[in-house]
């Protein structure tokens, strides 16, 4: 009888834990960690007149049932995540792309980029710091999206600086 | 003790029933059944020579108090079931799709732009009508967010959210 209560507590308390938020540091250490991921640091990424900053970006290039593999993990990563941290992003089952932010203090966020290209197997994540400015700018971005590609833009004009370009 | 037990027992069956997965039908419901929402049934609209949505019914929600009961239900919802999404936090579309009868899905949207109103839709297509929603343009900006099937001269705009500042 003992046993099977500490039981049913431990399955209450890892039910409970399971319902908790995941942090985007938490999602980017997941996502880089899995195999084949390659991390490389970035720097600063420009968004019109604001910055990520100390931004370091994971990335793996599979092919394949891979790619099924990877797209799933992904998934899995990302519905941890609350939805009403998006700040800009967009999905059709074959490319996705979504910019979450979270505060951080100080008046920063924590900046993380997910892309995944089921078409061509490339799969990375991007984690930054950004201010209030630079979240406002991400939002404001321009999205297109169809059948052929993804590009996330700081502006409508041609040949504006891209945060994310996702072709085929 | 006996009662702490059973306690713990119904805690234990409350959280892991919460893991279960609505249908697309459930979700729409519940966001039926709130409070001032209006619902009404649209006509079909076509998408492609191929391709319709049917039994297309629509709830709208202008409170904004409702907003967390559209977030929810989109956080119920299996990630793998999004047929395609855009949002900004200013503006939001999102299709959800489910195998219903042999040839046919069920197929559920989502809407709503900061302040409301929360639109939901949900109604029927076949195969091709997926591919037609997959494969739609979508263009989103800070005020904007146009979802629409092509490449054609008659482009069927489905979806279309404009913010109002």
């Amino acid at each position: 009888m003992k046993k099977l209560f500490l039981t049913l507590i431990a399955i209450a308390a890892t039910s409970f834990a399971s319902l908790a938020d995941t942090s985007l540091e938490q999602a980017y250490k997941a996502i880089s960690s899995m195999k084949g991921m390659t991390e490389r640091s970035v720097g600063t990424a420009n968004v019109g007149d604001a910055e990520i900053g100390a931004m370091k970006t994971s990335a793996v290039s599979v092919s394949g049932d891979a790619v099924i593999d990877y797209r799933k993990s992904v998934i899995y990563e990302l519905e941890n995540l609350p939805i009403r941290n998006i700040v800009i992003g967009a999905n059709n089952q074959r490319e996705m792309a979504s910019v979450y932010a979270e505060p951080a203090g100080q008046g920063l966020y924590n900046v993380l980029i997910v892309t995944a290209n089921c078409l061509d197997g490339n799969f990375s994540a991007s984690l930054g710091k950004t201010d209030a400015a630079g979240v406002k700018a991400i939002r404001n971005c321009n999205l297109e999206m169809d059948s052929a590609g993804l590009v996330v833009s700081t502006s409508e004009a041609p040949g504006a600086p891209a945060l994310i370009t996702m072709t085929f | 003790m006996k009662k702490l037990f059973l306690t713990l027992v119904a805690i234990v069956a409350t959280t892991l029933s919460g893991f279960a997965q609505i249908s697309l039908q459930d979700a729409y419901q519940g966001l039926v059944n709130l409070p001032g929402s209006t619902e009404k049934t649209v006509k079909d609209v076509q998408l492609n020579a191929d391709a319709a949505i049917t039994n297309l019914h629509a709830t709208t929600v202008k409170s904004p108090r409702y907003v967390q009961d559209f977030i929810y239900t989109y956080e119920s919802l299996p990630v793998t079931n999004v047929l395609i999404s855009a949002g900004n936090q200013n503006e939001m579309a999102c299709a959800f799709t489910e195998p219903s009868e042999s040839d046919t899905y069920n197929v559920l949207f989502l809407v709503g732009e900061k302040g409301g109103p929360y639109v939901a839709a949900y109604g029927q297509t076949n195969a091709a009508g997926l591919e037609a929603i997959r494969d739609c343009e979508v263009a989103l900006d800070g005020d904007n967010l146009v979802m629409a099937v092509g490449p054609q001269i008659d482009m069927v705009e489905f979806i279309e959210i404009a913010v109002v500042e």
